[in-house]
């Protein structure tokens, strides 16, 4: 932006009279067509309000450009030297030169009068999917606009994969101009935001600044991942000691086998080794109770970082992670909540059934506090532990997601551990780079930084799963591995 | 991580076998908007220019190789994306013209000459701006037809009127009315300044 | 102005007026002299214009990226900014950043030491000011306020181009890795450390 003051024009509202027609995806992508429909001023149409998306607008002031200038000094120089040396021929060229430089004074960059429209071929897409967005611009002003451009403002959570979202036209009063492009979906709720529209003079010496407001949403829900995959068995056990019972299905684990007594149910025989070996053993089965989880994201700001400024930051893995996770344990019984350290607020209670597993794909998938872009609000440590820690079950275990860029999760880590609560974090891991002689010296010392933040876990008794070039569920897998019970 | 696609922290710069799935992912992400000028300011200024080195030649072969250099130098100026090298583009020409003029070259040459490159001039200036803001890839042929047209019908009419009222004033005493318009223009550009 | 303007205007007007009307044009005699002082002053008057103004910048909207997704930052990028600003910047304008550096990477060292040989924080910082926490001179000398670089590092650092800064920035931070992981920038391992933890492990 130039150093132009706001200049706040009364919020013109400028209704679009066309109903919402659905824009098929046009193949061409763009295309300029007279408006025939009478050009309706009409504002704050009441009868029409539900239909009509009004345009509010805000112009700032013109400023000069600087072309041109410069000119009625080289008009007169050609004047006067062909005044001087008696040619005729330099007098008018120097002269013609001067209707360029009164070309250059007149008119002036007004405001871009115009009513906008947006169109999206879905509004709730799939993740990876390319969704075609139609923007339609009417000048419903008086003047014609001769030097327009516009910019849509595309959510700084989406990619553009097709298509600059720019068009630059000229529009008399009452044409319109269409342009498409298209972005790829990924997860939230993304809003757009301001177009800006461009207006210059004929001569191209004034030019002004319009932002046009037109909402339009889209919201992406992943499915959250199968999970059923994972092995959690070892994240959220909480033994209850061997029981012996005939409870079976999810819940129920395998411990050991013992020689058969008499009494023992015919359903805990071990048949396998019945028909191998001829002898009878018990299965000994451990019933495990129901675990209350809470799903911790760490989205303050900080922790929106990537290997690559392209990538998908931590947040994005902790997210998926979350997801599987979540799917999982609720799958295996279990009762779990989701909540976010951010600056907004994001609290799911503990529960479990479809209804919660619903609630929790779209806590994952549009909640502000885990938007893809960090939100620009302070976070206030103090008080957000204060909130979580009365919101907490006292019994909850809380799976803490979270890439160790700094020292505050470590602190909140230890502080709930210290509370009572079984505190596992899992990690990605932001700071992994292609090798590591070229890595630079502050990402090394992040790396370096970080594993230390792990080893003082692991050193409180805190357990650490991190992941990075495996897979969550490899290391998931690993991690099962080497705990102990 | 999960099977969809290859999202999540991977190491930089390689390709761990998740991403086998066609995301592509660098290909689409390290897109860069194309912020050239878009072709038809480029060739619609380098048609003038070249209009304008023939009328100057037909005026004056001398000047009309001064005028030339224009062709090269708003060539360079669009390639480059400076408006700067644009300039030097628009002082050949005229330079160009002067000199051609100093050579006994005729008035009605060197006026078509000055209009082409003037429109030569602000259509590949226009054709900077539009790039930067607009970028070639998107819709832009209508944006420079017209501030083409504006441009040539300015340049056009101020030849006119510039070169009726010598026709008109030929035979005469054309210096004094000269100066006096001279004179006169000064003072207004002193008084506009 | 107006005044200014006024003669401009009416001046341009006689100048038609005598164009077109020969009667008028041959009363008024201009002699050669005035004649071509007035164009003289055109081009004067046009070369000063022209010139004043030459200075003027372009200006222009500044659009912006709409089309791309927010860019996620890069851990470490903000260290390796302000390792930049210090090791361009001379004595002491450089300073603030250079102590910046120094305190975050003697924090890490610290860390580190005290976890590694087991030992109080005091007692690592003292080694670390010591300068016994690494076999590395040039990473022992760049945290220690008391040491100073290997002859070899000052060479090296006074080359156009280099910084001794930065020299010892690198080395530091090489010895950390080492130290914590058992693998240096090279890939190798370091004899003698335990195996690299990968980090998938729980240590319970």
């Amino acid at each position: 932006m130039t150093a132009a003051e706001r200049d706040r024009v009364d919020p013109a509202t400028t209704a679009a009279s066309e109903p919402d027609e659905v824009v098929g995806g046009d193949g061409d992508p763009a295309s300029t067509d007279d408006g025939t429909s009478p050009a309706a001023t009409d504002r704050e149409d009441g009868g029409d309000a539900a239909r009509d998306s009004p345009t509010e607008r805000r112009a700032l002031r013109a400023f000069d450009t600087g072309r041109w200038v410069g000119v009625t000094g080289v008009a007169l120089t050609l004047v006067g030297i062909g005044i001087a040396l008696r040619q005729p021929g330099t007098v008018l060229v120097g002269a013609a030169a001067v209707g360029y430089g009164l070309y250059a004074r007149l008119g002036e960059a007004d405001e871009a009068e115009l009513a906008v429209e947006r169109e999206v071929s879905d509004r709730t897409p799939d993740p990876g999917d390319a969704v075609t967005v139609t923007v339609r611009a009417r000048n419903v002003g008086d003047a014609p606009c001769l030097d327009l451009r516009l910019v849509d403002g595309v959510p700084p959570g989406l990619e553009v994969v097709a298509g600059p979202a720019r068009v630059a036209t000229a529009l008399r009063s009452g044409a319109s101009v269409t342009f498409s492009y298209a972005v790829r979906a990924s997860r939230g709720d993304h809003e757009w935001g301001t177009i800006r529209a461009v207006v210059r003079n004929a001569a191209g010496s004034r030019e002004r600044l319009t932002e046009l407001e037109t909402p339009t949403r889209l919201t992406c829900t992943p499915e959250l991942a199968a999970g059923g995959e994972l092995p959690l068995r070892g994240l959220t056990t909480v033994s209850h000691g061997r029981v012996p019972t005939d409870v079976g299905g999810s819940g129920v684990e395998f411990y050991a086998t013992r020689e058969y007594r008499r009494g023992d149910p015919l359903k805990r025989v071990d048949w396998n080794r019945r028909a191998r070996t001829g002898e009878l053993a018990t299965l000994e089965l451990r019933e495990e109770r129901a675990a209350t989880v809470v799903l911790l994201v760490d989205a303050r700001e900080p922790a929106y970082v990537a290997a690559r400024p392209d990538a998908d930051t931590a947040v994005e893995a902790s997210v998926e992670a979350a997801g599987a996770v979540f799917t999982a344990l609720l799958a295996g019984g279990d009762r779990v909540g989701i909540a976010a350290m951010s600056p907004r607020d994001c609290w799911l209670p503990p529960g479990a059934g479809t209804d919660h597993a619903v609630r929790g794909r779209e806590t994952l998938a549009t909640n502000p506090a885990l938007a893809p872009t960090p939100s620009e609000d302070r976070f206030y440590r103090t008080l957000w532990r204060r909130r979580f820690r009365r919101r907490l079950p006292g019994d909850a275990q809380v799976l803490f997601f979270t890439p160790l860029v700094d020292d505050v999760p470590v602190d909140t880590a230890r502080r709930l551990d210290a509370y009572g609560h079984l505190v596992t974090v899992l990690s990605p891991d932001p700071t992994a780079s292609a090798s590591r002689s070229t890595a630079t010296p502050g990402r090394r010392l992040a790396a370096v930084e970080r594993r230390e933040r792990i080893r003082t876990l692991r050193g409180a008794g805190i357990r650490v799963v991190e992941w990075g070039d495996r897979s969550f569920a490899a290391a998931v897998a690993g991690a099962n591995g080497r705990w102990s019970r | 991580m999960s099977a969809n696609g290859s999202r999540g922290i991977e190491p930089g710069g390689e390709r761990g076998p998740e991403t086998s799935e066609g995301r592509g992912s660098g290909a689409d992400e390290d897109r860069e908007r194309d912020t050239r000028p878009p072709l038809l300011a480029v060739v619609a200024s380098l048609v003038a220019a070249t209009v304008a080195t023939a009328a100057a030649v037909v005026a004056a072969p001398t000047g009309g190789a001064v005028v030339g250099a224009s062709i090269v130098c708003l060539a360079a100026g669009s390639l480059l994306g400076s408006a700067r090298v644009l300039s030097w583009g628009a002082a050949a020409g005229i330079g160009g013209i002067a000199l051609a003029a100093e050579f006994g070259g005729g008035a009605e040459p060197l006026l078509v000459a000055g209009v082409a490159l003037a429109v030569a001039w602000d259509v590949a200036d226009h054709g900077l701006s539009i790039g930067r803001q607009v970028g070639r890839e998107a819709r832009t042929r209508r944006n420079v037809a017209v501030h083409a047209g504006t441009s040539l019908l300015v340049g056009t009419l101020s030849a006119v009127v510039v070169y009726g009222t010598y026709v008109v004033a030929a035979g005469g005493q054309p210096i004094a009315a000269l100066a006096l318009l001279c004179f006169g223009g000064v003072v207004l550009a002193s008084a506009f300044r | 102005m107006r005044p200014l303007a006024a003669v401009g205007i009416a001046a341009v007007a006689a100048g038609f007026l005598v164009a077109v009307d020969r009667g008028l044009a041959s009363t008024l005699d201009f002699s050669w002299v005035v004649v071509t002082l007035i164009g003289l002053l055109g081009v004067i008057q046009g070369v000063r214009y022209a010139s004043a103004r030459r200075g003027r910048e372009r200006r222009s909207t500044d659009l912006g990226e709409p089309e791309r997704r927010e860019r996620a930052a890069v851990p470490g990028a903000d260290f390796d900014a302000t390792v930049a600003r210090a090791a361009s910047a001379r004595r002491r304008r450089g300073r603030a950043a250079r102590d910046d550096v120094r305190s975050r990477v003697r924090a890490a060292a610290v860390r580190t030491v005290a976890r590694e040989r087991n030992c109080s924080r005091e007692r690592a910082a003292e080694l670390v000011e010591e300068g016994t926490w690494t076999d590395d001179r040039t990473a022992a000398a760049f945290l220690s306020r008391s040491a100073s670089y290997p002859l070899r590092d000052q060479i090296r650092g006074g080359l156009p181009g280099r910084s001794t800064f930065r020299i010892g920035v690198t080395a530091a931070v090489d010895a950390l890795e080492r130290a914590t992981t058992g693998i240096d920038a090279g890939g190798q391992r370091v004899p003698g450390r335990s195996e690299t933890d990968d980090g998938t492990g729980g240590s319970e």
